[in-house]
């Protein structure tokens, strides 16, 4: 079966990475910290010390790694794919990345006579692991069909977005949605605690009215009712996002009212030192400013 | 000598009434608050046990509470001053209220002929105590002149705005401008000095340039640039974050009744909010250069 190469295995691309074996694809691995592909090695992946080994061996090869800056190091870095890509591979970019970064990138990759397209993902740490992402890919349709035996094992829907870039640009424009919704859920249910309703009675509440959304019927009751917080998407990782939809929004000239209130509340949790905090722990914060803990008491709903 | 029921004689309401009694006035003070009173009798006016025993006789009341509601229920009901004040008695509330409420207790108080203006004033405690506050009166020009000299004994920049309600309009629509500003000030101040850039040279800048305005020159909120700052005395108030943050807030529901979409006003009534929820309520309002402390240099951008 096709060797595929991947680099990054951190929350996502390793059991992304892992579905991909198990599918009996043969896999070229590499990341920046050796120690993270032990467990795949373990179960028949075999390592490459650098990008370039990576592309001397595959002629698909996933990148999944935290933002556009790694991306580049990944391509344009020492040993990097760029001076090592045979003509015909198809990369397939599945960061959440900056979309101009990525418009930027595909014409290096063409001039090798190799291939680019995006394919960020969403769904998960969870959905990583059961293989339901939801992939939204951007470049020619014709790519996507080579690419999509491949996605299918890692997601259930594969969309095609647009041209190059497009699937970062509807990428950042999910996780706007994702951490906006997140961020007012949180302070609405703060505010519902505030005028005597339960958190989460509240937030049952929610679920099965007009304002429900993966917050409400997801993140509160796995992650913030129980205290958990480890969704597996530190703050750091959604104020980039949100940071790139905020680019978005200007280049397109849209007012983001909304978006910038959302954005500047992740931004001072990172100032306040919660840059590794999973997501959902900008409840903490939202949390101290009202003055109100949002747990669940034994005898809640579930 | 003119004789002046005086309700409200807190952090403000004190050190004006101080300078009533100062100038001559006779002054009868009221306040909720009994140690208040106890305050004011030993700056030499008489106390008094409710409103309505304040009111009684004089010739001019003045109130200086904290809120519309206060100033409502001051003026009506059965102990009110609308109730226990002689017909023909001028009212004088300076306290920094919603003007429709202005509007409201004026329209009752005309009905048993007590004739009624709002005077708000700006300028703080420091100014209250020298007797140089700004007040701004909303009123018939009669009545104006009638309050004038009392006026005058608390302030020195007394301007009449208008009909009633006016001296309000005037009042949240410059702390509007002065809360607003102060945000947009410290924001500036926090880049300025994320690129190292010193920020006395960026006030001198600023100062001769089209962004000059009142707060930095005389608030600003950065320490050590101008001597009489609250922030170079640690932000001790000065003009506290939760008034700051009320007085934003009027000028919010005022245009929410007028039908005036807001969006500067909104987001700066929030960050005083947060400013408040971060142990910044009763420093002075520019403190809130202080809440915009940047990520440490190793958080990643």
């Amino acid at each position: 079966m096709e060797t595929i190469g991947f680099i990054g295995l951190g929350n996502m691309g390793a059991p992304m990475a892992g579905r991909l074996l198990d599918a009996g694809f043969t896999l070229i691995v590499h990341d920046a910290r050796a120690a993270a592909a032990a467990p795949l090695l373990a179960r028949g992946a075999r390592w490459a010390e650098t990008p370039a080994a990576v592309a001397d061996a595959a002629r698909t090869i996933i990148t999944i790694v935290p933002s556009s800056r790694e991306v580049r190091m990944v391509f344009e870095g020492p040993q990097g794919l760029l001076s090592a890509l045979a003509a015909d591979t198809l990369c397939i970019e599945m960061t959440s990345a900056d979309p101009s970064a990525t418009r930027e990138l595909a014409p290096k990759v063409e001039a090798r006579g190799a291939h680019l397209i995006d394919a960020p993902v969403s769904g998960g740490v969870r959905g990583a692991n059961e293989g339901t992402l939801a992939i939204m890919v951007g470049g020619p349709v014709t790519l996507l069909e080579r690419a999509r035996p491949v996605l299918e094992r890692m997601g259930k829907n594969v969309f095609h977005a647009g041209p190059v870039g497009t699937g970062h640009a509807i990428k950042l424009v999910n996780n706007m949605c994702s951490g906006g919704i997140l961020a007012l859920t949180i302070e609405a249910v703060a505010v519902a605690a505030k005028a005597g309703v339960d958190p989460a009675r509240a937030v049952e509440i929610i679920q099965a009215s007009s304002g429900r959304s993966n917050a409400s019927d997801y993140k509160f009751p796995k992650f913030i009712l129980n205290g958990a917080f480890d969704a597996g998407f530190a703050i750091r990782l959604m104020l980039k996002d949100v940071d790139g939809y905020a680019r978005l929004a200007q280049e397109g000239g849209v007012p983001s009212l909304i978006g910038r209130a959302a954005t500047e509340i992740y931004r001072m949790a990172v100032a306040r030192g919660m840059a590794e905090l999973d997501h959902t722990a900008v409840a903490r914060l939202i949390e101290e400013w009202a003055g109100i803990e949002l747990r669940s008491k034994p005898g809640d709903p579930a | 000598m003119t004789r002046i029921g005086f309700l409200g004689v807190g952090t403000m309401g004190l050190p004006m009434a101080t300078n009533l009694v100062k100038k001559g006035f006779t002054v009868t003070a009221y306040d909720l608050n009994p140690e208040a009173v106890k305050a004011a009798v030993a700056a030499g006016m008489t106390g008094a046990a409710s409103a309505a025993e304040a009111v009684t006789g004089a010739d001019i009341v003045v109130t200086m509470l904290p809120s519309s509601p206060h100033v409502e229920a001051a003026y009506g009901g059965d102990g009110g001053i609308i109730n226990a004040a002689r017909k023909g008695t001028l009212c004088v509330d300076m306290s920094t209220v919603d003007p429709a409420a202005s509007r409201r207790v004026a329209a009752a108080a005309a009905e048993r002929g007590i004739r009624f203006v709002d005077a708000p004033v700006s300028g703080g405690t420091p100014r209250a105590t020298d007797g140089t506050l700004a007040i701004m009166v909303g009123g018939s020009l009669e009545d104006f002149q009638a309050a004038l000299p009392t006026l005058q004994a608390m302030g020195t920049n007394v301007i009449h705005v208008g009909p009633v309600g006016s001296g309000e309009v005037a009042k949240l629509c410059n702390n509007l401008v002065a809360g607003v500003v102060a945000v947009a000030v410290s924001e500036a101040f926090r880049i300025a000095e994320g690129f190292g850039v010193d920020p006395k040279v960026v006030t001198e800048v600023i100062a001769k340039s089209s962004g000059n305005t009142w707060v930095m020159e005389h608030m600003h909120p950065v320490p050590g640039i101008v001597a009489r700052a609250a922030s170079t005395n640690g932000y001790a108030p000065g003009f506290m974050t939760d008034l700051m943050c009320k007085d934003v807030g009027l000028a919010v529901d005022a245009a929410r009744n007028l039908r005036i979409p807001l969006f500067v006003a909104p987001a700066a009534q929030q960050v005083y909010r947060l400013a408040s929820s971060h142990g910044l309520a009763r420093k002075d309002f520019t403190s809130v250069y202080t809440f915009l402390k940047p990520s440490a240099g190793t958080a990643p951008v």
